[in-house]
């Protein structure tokens, strides 16, 4: 097995909230690798710490409220990010680590033309010249499928569609050819077409450039179609840990059960029976509960159609789950020792 | 964008002529004469309905009001009787002074301000955003003119740093014409341009601080952290180019703010500007200095907002391309 | 200033953390009182208001004399502070401490009957530019753009020519009437905003007229911004009136507005700097105490910060 490109183990980003309503536990002891190369599938619904973790990456979480607790460590390329002086973490920011976010629409700079703000990390980075840079730039943007480049380098984000935009984030992002680019939500506040664009494009270029992608998504999916790996989060922790084919397969979290229910599929009519043969599309009952105060035991027990006794008064660990080499699918769920107890729902 | 432009001139027009014509209306209507100041009364009536007649008191108020505008037209503002000189006269001699009041406590304001409010912004929460925020907010709410008599209590009546008011030392400097006399016009300048700089400066600073904070928040900023820049240059080009855009409507606001500091601010220092004039006008009934004054302060107010909006146009492209 | 003048003052204190108290028990109910008072200006502006109110209010008892008797014409001029005049006396032998106190009722009066008189035009004139639109609205507006594009204190002096002797009434009335006209663009912007809303147009559709949907259905929704406005117009009131007493075009002399009371001690500001300094620090208390309030009260209120 290859060496991770990165590796985050313990990640815990706390955030004060006001009014000393207690601290929120938004990411509460992750760990997961990033192999070079692959896709990483980060899913879960929205509050379960995904962007916190992919923000913590790069330490871009805004200080206060939130911080970083000591004791995690996140590691690329045999560094510690959470110690570089700021100056080696500007290094990796937008160079070896780059991140596209979900808001193409808010994620540019209103005031700066789409060509100065590509061509920005690769001065920063590359030493480039203006006029290099912005020749770059129009490379960029051609490698990100937008037609006429010279012309739309001076452009304004204003005058882009939401597409569009989030293919000039993506150009921004891959300007240095970073090692990882961290993808958060890139595709869900566009429309389903443009989305699969998207995400092909994603693709391409990670095939052309040979570089890891972390996609994070609530969309399952998404991940489907993508992901070599999936790492699916609930309440701040990684609950389910599989290969993409091995997931969808044999889930084993309820909670990726419920996932999984959520999405329309056309090809695995037995995974629609899990939504009573009804062609109803399920989901999860309840919601993520908040970050200040996470359930005692297992922290989905309060939602799981199978928890008992022990999931209210325990919380499970990570355990092996495979089939095939141990530690490939994990899962944070006593099911795992009492496969017995995974009855039909009432 | 031009006929954008000549819609708004043609209604800056519009506003100017109206404030024209109120003052007018109102300042005739007003008690008194120009011609009977109380220390005076010793004038005889023979002579009174001369002066009247001479400058065109004796005509209905409607025929003088025709007739001034027919002046206006031509460019004539009219005579002041009290000063018994041309208005343009007087006003060309009190504006310099404003106008480098204006100027210097701009430079005051604006500097002073935003620097202030972008360190409060970034630093926000901390025990220099807090204690810089009480301040500017006293600082904000005390009369410019009574802040100006603090300042001259302490730094000329006390300290006998600056000079007690007047614009130049009146023998060695009676006109600004060799550079120690240029020293001493800033010297005078000092103490009444930082009264209405250090109020403006607060003001600003209050201002940007929520400005800069409202952007910091924005996902662009983080953008620019995650490609790696230094965070002087996540704020300072990134963040301020979208946090200066609000200023720019706070540039046209502070033309009024100015211009009514100036009229207090003259008085207590003794400096001989518009405010000046205009006030010492409306006490002696100075009909066409009043008007004059409107004029002139309404023109520059007008102006101060057509400018702000235009400085936006240009600076936010968003607007820029849709005027085009 | 003798003991019971003390104790006097000493309740007042008392009543301002009363009163302070009693609100933030009470705005502890809502939300938005909580989010108020989460303003760490909040409650201490608040007790400068209400202290300051009190002492007006309770002027008789806390100042030891009447605010027009002059002392000791000879021998008690620009005195400096001590116990008997604890802010000294004025350059006619007045005590400044007395002057303050009554002087309280003239300057916290004027700015709140003043901005009462401005905040109904404001709001009329804007709700009814926002609600009929078409030649109404674009009158009004333009009369609004007249209005502002004069400085207030150029206009009030212009104005206040028209008299030989103005009476406070008249004074309030014509600063009113010259403070309206940003206040009736903020209502005609967030009315314009509210008139397409569906509970109005739902009420159109009733057979409401226009009064009763101005009314009952939008300026309701809008006093937000007209409340946050009105706070922070007081402040600028106070300081208008003391500016305009301070040229001598305010309220008339003798009486103890706090411009006046700064007019009165200025030519003596060399000899006795404490008959202009304290008012002035009066006015710049309450103005910061009404600023404080009014940034508390816009966040309180802002509805986009429900959620938080």
């Amino acid at each position: 097995m290859t060496e991770p490109l990165l590796r985050v183990r313990d990640l815990k980003t706390y955030f004060v909230t006001e009014q000393g309503s207690g601290t929120a536990r938004a990411v509460d002891g992750v760990s997961f690798d990033v192999r070079p190369g692959e896709t990483l599938g980060i899913v879960g619904e929205s509050g379960c710490g995904k962007t916190v973790t992919s923000l913590s990456i790069l330490r871009l979480i805004p200080e206060p409220p939130g911080h970083i607790r000591p004791g995690s460590f996140i590691e690329f390329e045999g560094r510690n990010i959470l110690t570089l002086e700021p100056k080696e973490l500007r290094a990796v920011r937008g160079n070896q680590i780059a991140m596209i976010f979900q808001e193409p629409m808010t994620s540019l700079n209103p005031v700066f033309t789409v060509g100065d703000q590509i061509a920005e990390a690769a001065i920063v980075h590359q030493h480039l010249s203006r006029a290099a840079a912005r020749r770059r730039a129009i490379e960029m943007l051609q490698l990100v499928g937008i037609p006429d480049p010279e012309e739309r380098v001076d452009h304004y984000p204003h005058q882009m569609s939401g597409g569009m935009r989030q293919r000039v984030m993506i150009a921004m992002a891959l300007v240095c050819h970073p090692k990882l680019l961290i993808a958060d939500e890139p595709t869900t506040a566009l429309d389903v077409t443009i989305q699969a664009q998207i995400l092909e494009l994603l693709e391409r270029l990670q095939a052309e450039l040979g570089m890891a992608v972390m996609l994070i998504t609530h969309d399952l999916g998404v991940v489907a179609g993508t992901a070599d790996r999936v790492v699916v989060m609930y309440a701040g922790q990684v609950v389910e840990q599989a290969p993409t084919v091995e997931l969808f397969a044999h889930p084993v979290h309820p909670y990726t059960e419920g996932l999984l229910a959520a999405v329309p599929r056309l090809d695995a009519p037995s995974l629609s029976l899990r939504t009573g043969g009804r062609g109803r599309l399920h989901s999860i009952p309840g919601q993520v509960p908040a970050a200040t105060a996470w359930p005692d035991g297992c922290r989905f027990h309060p939602r799981c159609p199978y928890a008992w006794d022990r999931c209210r008064a325990e919380e499970p660990p990570l355990l092996d789950a495979s089939q095939g080499d141990a530690g490939t699918h994990t899962a944070r769920c006593w099911l795992v020792t009492e496969p017995q107890r995974r009855t039909r729902r009432p | 964008m031009i006929a954008w432009v000549v819609r708004r001139v043609a209604a800056s027009v519009a506003i100017i002529w109206a404030v024209v014509t109120l003052t007018f209306f109102v300042i005739h209507a007003a008690r008194g004469s120009p011609f009977l100041p109380e220390q005076s009364q010793s004038v005889s009536p023979e002579t009174l309905d001369r002066l009247r007649r001479q400058f065109g008191l004796d005509r209905s108020l409607p025929e003088q009001y025709v007739l001034y505008l027919r002046n206006l037209a031509r460019g004539e503002l009219g005579e002041s009787f009290v000063l018994r000189r041309p208005v343009a006269d007087a006003l060309a001699d009190a504006m310099p002074h404003t106008f480098f009041l204006a100027l210097a406590a701009l430079l005051i304001d604006f500097t002073a301000g935003l620097a202030l409010g972008i360190y409060q912004a970034v630093r926000e929460r901390s025990v220099g955003d807090v204690v810089l925020g009480n301040v500017a907010l006293f600082v904000n709410s005390m009369p410019t003119f009574w802040l100006g008599l603090v300042l001259l209590l302490g730094f000329a009546q006390w300290l006998h740093w600056f000079p007690t008011g007047g614009p130049s030392d009146p023998v060695l400097c009676p006109r600004v014409d060799s550079l120690p006399c240029l020293l001493d016009f800033f010297w005078h300048l000092t103490l009444p341009a930082l009264t209405l700089g250090l109020v403006g400066a607060a003001g600003t600073a209050r201002f940007q601080r929520a400005a800069m904070l409202e952007v910091i928040r924005q996902e662009y900023v983080r953008t620019a952290r995650a490609k790696g820049l230094r965070e002087g240059r996540v704020l300072l080009v990134h963040a301020l180019r979208n946090a200066l855009l609000p200023f720019i409507t706070l540039v046209g606001l502070a033309f009024p703010f100015l211009l009514t500091g100036a009229v207090l601010v003259e008085t207590v220092y003794s400096w001989p500007g518009m405010g000046l004039l205009a006030v010492r006008a409306i006490l002696q009934r100075d009909y066409y200095v009043v008007t004059g004054a409107a004029l002139v302060t309404s023109a520059m107010v007008v102006l101060g907002s057509l400018m702000a909006d235009l400085l936006y146009a240009v600076a936010d492209p968003r607007i820029r391309v849709r005027g085009a | 200033m003798n003991i019971w003048n003390w104790v006097a003052l000493g309740g007042a204190a008392v009543a301002a953390l009363l009163v302070v108290a009693v609100v933030r028990r009470r705005a502890s109910a809502s939300a938005s009182g909580r989010r108020f008072f989460r303003h760490p200006t909040a409650a201490p502006g608040l007790f400068v208001l209400a202290f300051f109110v009190t002492v007006a209010v309770a002027a008789p008892l806390v100042a030891p004399y009447k605010p027009y008797q002059q002392i000791d014409i000879v021998h008690l001029q620009n005195r400096s502070p001590s116990t008997r005049n604890v802010l000294g006396t004025d350059p006619f032998s007045r005590d400044v401490w007395s002057r303050l106190a009554y002087g309280a009722r003239i300057s916290l009066g004027i700015g709140a009957l003043a901005m009462l008189v401005a905040v109904t035009i404001g709001g009329a004139v804007g709700a009814t530019a926002g609600y009929f639109r078409g030649w109404m609205d674009a009158a009004l507006m333009r009369l609004v753009d007249v209005g502002l594009a004069m400085p207030r204190i150029f206009a009030m002096l212009v104005v206040v020519a028209l008299w030989d002797h103005i009476a406070v009434p008249v004074l309030v009335l014509l600063i009113g009437l010259t403070g309206w006209f940003a206040t009736s663009r903020l209502v005609r912007a967030e009315v314009l905003s509210l008139r397409e809303r569906d509970f109005v147009a739902a009420a159109r559709a009733l057979g409401a007229g226009p009064g009763r949907v101005i009314g009952r259905h939008v300026l309701p929704n809008a006093a937000a911004p007209i409340i946050v406005s009105a706070a922070l117009g007081i402040g600028n009131v106070m300081l208008l009136e003391a500016g305009l007493s301070f040229l001598g075009m305010g309220v008339p002399s003798p009486a103890p507005s706090w411009g006046n009371m700064i007019a009165d001690g200025w030519p003596k500001i060399a000899v006795a700097p404490w008959s202009a300094t304290f008012p002035g620090l009066a006015i710049s208390l309450v103005v910061m105490a009404l600023n404080a309030v009014g940034d508390a009260l816009r966040d309180a209120l802002d509805p986009r910060k429900e959620a938080v």
